[in-house]
């Protein structure tokens, strides 16, 4: 990977030999001289200080751990045997893939391109792994880790509707400001902490297997943020948000405009021209210590150009950072300064896209800090601290590959693709460190690199795929074909570290189809009367222009149509019981079955009432009928953002060109296992169950999963 | 002219009150070792090692169970120790001469108090042989006076005179013996100002631990010239310190609060 890393301070070769005299001359000085008792600075003392208290600390802490081992070993021994007198491993060891899919996989095995899963295939087991309905990532991990279905874990798309508002919210989690303030003019003091509610219900299973003594370390597992307490360390993964608490907002900085421009992901921020150095700012978050909420927050940085006009000197918070056209930067520190004493740090990457004829600059999203998060990302909150001391900075954003910037050609493919494998690198760091210290237990770590990259390059892929967003880099059709081979390879190294008596299990969470056509469920809740607009025949994003008090259904998100139910929805219209049943039928029986009038093609397959489909008593949350859209279809980009327009169907030409959001039966994941899996069905809501059966543990019945029958190879 | 300078600039404070000199020179001392720090060692070294550290103190506690991992952590704690000792190793010897010439003049200016006017002190001279002492006598300008017979001490070869000042002021008295003379400049009165509690035989080097005044001839009939002044000290209630502890602390203080200004990882 090329890096514009900050280039180390080298001395010109005259400076180093000054450099060398001089050291050479304190040292013959000191050697030849009387002693004498002298301080020599806070350098030194530093030194020598610091040292000294690592030392003793170390060594107390060192002395007492190894006093207190037996018996704290004897404490837990007790209270864990229950968990490992029964089990049949001590160790369990889950690599997930998001997305990763069974057909190609198959396909590439057997081309030979896999050699780690096709081992796997033949000494153990190779399984298709049924998905979540709807097959998406927040759902399908969210049964993964609970082990139930979307009714007891509340989760069903990324997003979900405010009833009251009509407007979107996230579906994992619920930030809120403090609630108690003292105003003071302009300014507010925020006397509590600001509140963070998961919305996720169930429990994981490793807080079962930490309750027994069973040690987890859990990497980056989608819809742990908030990260919960329990015995056992916690990186949380997809939905914790950026800095300003989206989901992520990169930003992009050009010469281009004059005028500030913000949309849902991203914010195009202006250079102002200073002779010869560029300035312009990474928006923040907003001034909580203002009353005005849309005061934000501002990292100021300026660019200077090369003399090669391919390089330029970013200068922010007193740095200096070199960077070349085409490069990313290292991870930058932020400190967004809210007054004296109070700021919040956040961390980012730069990627000069051209320094002529305009310049261009693109900046990440900035994440939140590892070492000095402003919200928590890990269990314990030291863990995200360790990891980033031991490893570098690292991305702690849930969706950190920045798909939107290449969905809307800030980004380039090849950039894009750079940075999917930045982010990787460090995802594969924290899992093999998190395997190196869980010799006993589990270990899972989720990579999401296989989702984003099949997102975003399944058109190189498909033939004839009808996507019409540019080709934008270097990259053949082979992108896919080589991440596939990368995750193979990184399955070897792992499987190089697992023996045989410990299980090692591959899983994804769901597969992947071409998005080549997208359908507007809200064109078609509109066309069909269940959806009417104030005025005009379109709507703008979020329902604008929505008539409430006429419409009895509405879809948001991927997947979900929601009935505009009275004592639910603030303008519901709907009566909930007989009226609501009729009407979750009606729509299923138009819908299943959909056929696209431009290609005769099923974009329909079949359509799930929820009230059939889940159990739990979140089931009353979920969309009210749930659509399985047909191979190569999606609901469209304007549906999913709840905007209504003449055609019902319409061509995906972005980048995004693959997807999961269909039927589930079209997308099932993979599971892989080093040890032989018994049974027909294997489902990702067997996952959980079958971890606290392989560990000796009490299913509990509200765990829709079952535990699947299983042998190690040496048993076998 | 480096006590020129050191002059100028004691000078320029001399409105201010010992402490807050002492406190000027603490903030100084820092910045100027954190810019030796920052240019002569290996910062993002030095920060690299200082995270693992962290790290490895992190990992004793993430993961307490793991006796493997924990003792793995001990060690790799040592080593990063060591080797953070090497790196902070080039810049203290970089750092040891200017600092050393500085703790010398703050030295001379801080470590004693000008002797009192209308008190008495001692002028303790150490000569080079028994014979040479017996010719000695003292010659004091007008100001001062000898307010005791001389004491001969053979067995130290050292005649100590008891001499007092009439008024404050800089006076320079004089020692001689068979035509040779030895003077040695004496303050009396109150303030901050530099004192040169001896002078003695010796090099460059000697003139570098003692500035103020150049040493004694290496030749010469006289070892060493002492005057007895008060040492200086710092009253906080009823503790008295001598300058270095505060000077110490204050010097740690503002280079943990100036290190992230001055972006100098220590």
């Amino acid at each position: 990977m090329k890096f514009a890393a900050e280039k180390d301070r080298k001395p010109l070769r005259g400076t180093r030999q000054i450099l060398r005299c001089t050291l050479l001359a304190v040292v013959l000085l000191l050697l030849f001289t009387p002693a004498a008792h002298a301080y020599v600075g806070p350098g030194a003392g530093f030194a020598v200080l610091s040292s000294f208290l690592t030392l003793f600390l170390a060594s107390v802490h060192a002395v007492i751990a190894f006093l207190t081992w037996p018996i704290r070993q004897c404490f837990r021994f007790l209270r864990r045997r229950r968990a490992y007198r029964k089990a049949k491993t001590k160790r369990v060891v889950i690599l997930g893939f998001d997305g990763m899919d069974p057909v190609l996989t198959e396909r590439f095995i057997k081309q030979g391109k896999l050699p780690n899963l096709a081992r796997l295939r033949e000494r153990g087991t190779f399984r298709t792994l049924a998905t979540t309905l709807p097959p998406i990532s927040p759902v399908a991990w969210s049964s993964f880790l609970t082990g139930v279905n979307p009714g007891k874990h509340n989760i069903y798309d990324f997003l979900t509707p405010d009833r009251r508002r009509y407007l979107p919210e996230l579906s994992s989690a619920r930030i809120r400001g403090s609630q108690h303030v003292l105003k003071i003019g302009r300014y507010v003091i925020p006397l509590t902490r600001p509140q963070i509610k998961p919305l996720r219900k169930s429990i994981p299973f490793w807080h079962y297997l930490a309750e027994a003594g069973v040690f987890c370390s859990v990497i980056r597992v989608p819809i742990t943020f908030p990260p919960e307490k329990f015995s056992g360390v916690l990186l949380s993964g997809m939905c914790v948000p950026d800095i300003q608490g989206t989901q992520g907002t990169f930003s992009f900085h050009t010469t281009r405009t004059s005028n500030r421009e913000s949309a849902s992901n991203r914010v195009v921020v202006p250079f102002q021209k200073d002779g010869e150095v560029f300035h312009s700012y990474i928006p923040g978050p907003p001034d909580t210590l203002r009353t005005d909420p849309s005061v934000e927050l501002r990292a100021p940085f300026r660019v200077k150009p090369g003399v090669s006009k391919r390089k330029a000197n970013i200068h922010v918070d007193g740095r200096s950072i070199k960077i070349s056209q085409g490069e990313y930067s290292e991870w930058v520190e932020l400190e967004f300064r809210a007054g004296v004493g109070v700021s919040v740090k956040g961390i980012c990457r730069f990627y000069l896209k051209s320094v002529e004829p305009e310049l261009e600059l693109y900046a990440t999203p900035v994440n939140i800090h590892p070492m000095h998060p402003a919200l928590p990302i890990s269990h314990p909150l030291t863990y995200s601290i360790y990891l980033a001391k031991k490893q570098g900075l690292y991305a702690t954003l849930g969706l950190a590959e920045d798909t939107w910037a290449l969905n809307d050609s800030f980004l380039t493919e090849d950039a894009f693709l750079e940075q999917c494998y930045l982010i990787h690198e460090e995802r594969e760091r924290m899992f093999f460190d998190a395997l190196d210290k869980t010799t006993k237990g589990v270990c899972v770590c989720v990579f999401d690199i296989t989702d984003r990259v099949q997102h975003m390059f399944w058109r190189h892929l498909a033939n004839g795929h009808t996507s019409g967003a540019p080709r934008t880099g270097n990259e053949g059709p082979s992108v896919i074909e080589e991440l596939y081979m990368k995750m193979d390879e990184l399955i070897g190294r792992t499987m190089e570290k697992v023996s045989n008596d410990s299980l090692l299990l591959v899983v994804s969470d769901h597969g992947f189809k071409a998005f080549e056509r997208g359908v507007n469920l809200n064109s078609w809740l509109h066309q069909q009367g269940y959806l009417a607009l104030r005025e005009g025949a379109t709507s703008g994003d979020w329902f604008q222009d929505v008539d409430w008090s006429k419409t009895r259904a509405y879809s948001l998100g991927l997947n979900g149509i929601y009935l505009n139910m009275k004592g639910r929805e603030s303008l519901g219209t709907v009566e909930p019981g007989a009226e609501a049943a009729r009407l979750r039928t009606e729509f299923c029986e138009k819908l299943q079955g959909l056929i696209d009038p431009a290609t005769s093609r099923l974009a329909i397959l079949r359509t799930f009432d929820a009230m059939k489909a889940y159990t739990g008593p979140y089931r009353g949350n979920a969309p009210d009928v749930i659509v399985g859209f047909g191979e190569g279809y999606r609901a469209s980009w304007d549906s999913a953002q709840g905007r209504v327009t003449p055609a019902v169907f319409e061509v995906n030409s972005k980048a995004w060109s693959g997807d999961h959001c269909i039927d589930p039966g079209l997308v099932p994941g993979v599971l892989f296992s080093n040890w032989k899996i018994n049974g027909e069905r294997h489902a990702i809501t067997d996952v959980a169950p079958t971890l606290l059966d392989l560990f000796g543990l009490q299913i509990p019945s509200h765990m829709d999963g079952r535990a699947w029958p299983m042998a190690s190879i040496s048993s076998t | 002219m480096i006590d020129r300078a050191f002059d100028l600039s004691f000078r320029l404070m001399r409105p201010l009150p010992a402490f807050a000199v002492l406190a000027v020179f603490s903030v100084l001392t820092a910045v100027l070792s954190l810019l030796a720090v920052r240019w002569t060692s290996d910062q993002k070294a030095i920060r690299r090692v200082k995270d693992l550290m962290g790290a490895h103190f992190l990992e004793v506690r993430l993961f307490p169970d793991q006796l493997g991992v924990v003792l793995r952590a001990y060690l790799a704690l040592f080593g990063n120790t060591l080797l953070y000792l090497r790196y902070a190793l080039v810049p203290l010897l970089v750092l040891s001469v200017p600092l050393l010439i500085l703790f010398a003049q703050m030295e001379s200016y801080f470590g004693h108090a000008p002797v009192q006017a209308r008190h008495d002190f001692l002028v303790r001279t150490t000569f080079q042989t028994v014979d040479s002492m017996r010719d000695a006598f003292l010659q004091l300008p007008p100001g001062l006076v000898q307010s005791a017979p001389p004491v001969h001490i053979f067995s130290e070869r050292e005649v100590d005179w008891r001499v007092r000042a009439e008024q404050p002021g800089t006076y320079d008295i004089h020692v001689r013996l068979q035509g040779s003379d030895f003077s040695k400049r004496v303050v009396a009165g109150s303030g901050l100002t530099r004192i040169v509690f001896e002078r003695e035989q010796g090099s460059a080097w000697r003139q570098l631990i003692d500035p103020g005044e150049l040493p004694l001839p290496r030749a010469g009939l006289v070892e060493q010239i002492r005057i007895q002044y008060p040492p200086r000290v710092f009253r906080f209630r009823t503790w008295e310190i001598e300058w270095l502890i505060p000077y110490l602390a204050l010097t740690l203080a503002a280079a943990l609060f100036l290190k992230g200004a001055l972006r100098t990882e220590l």
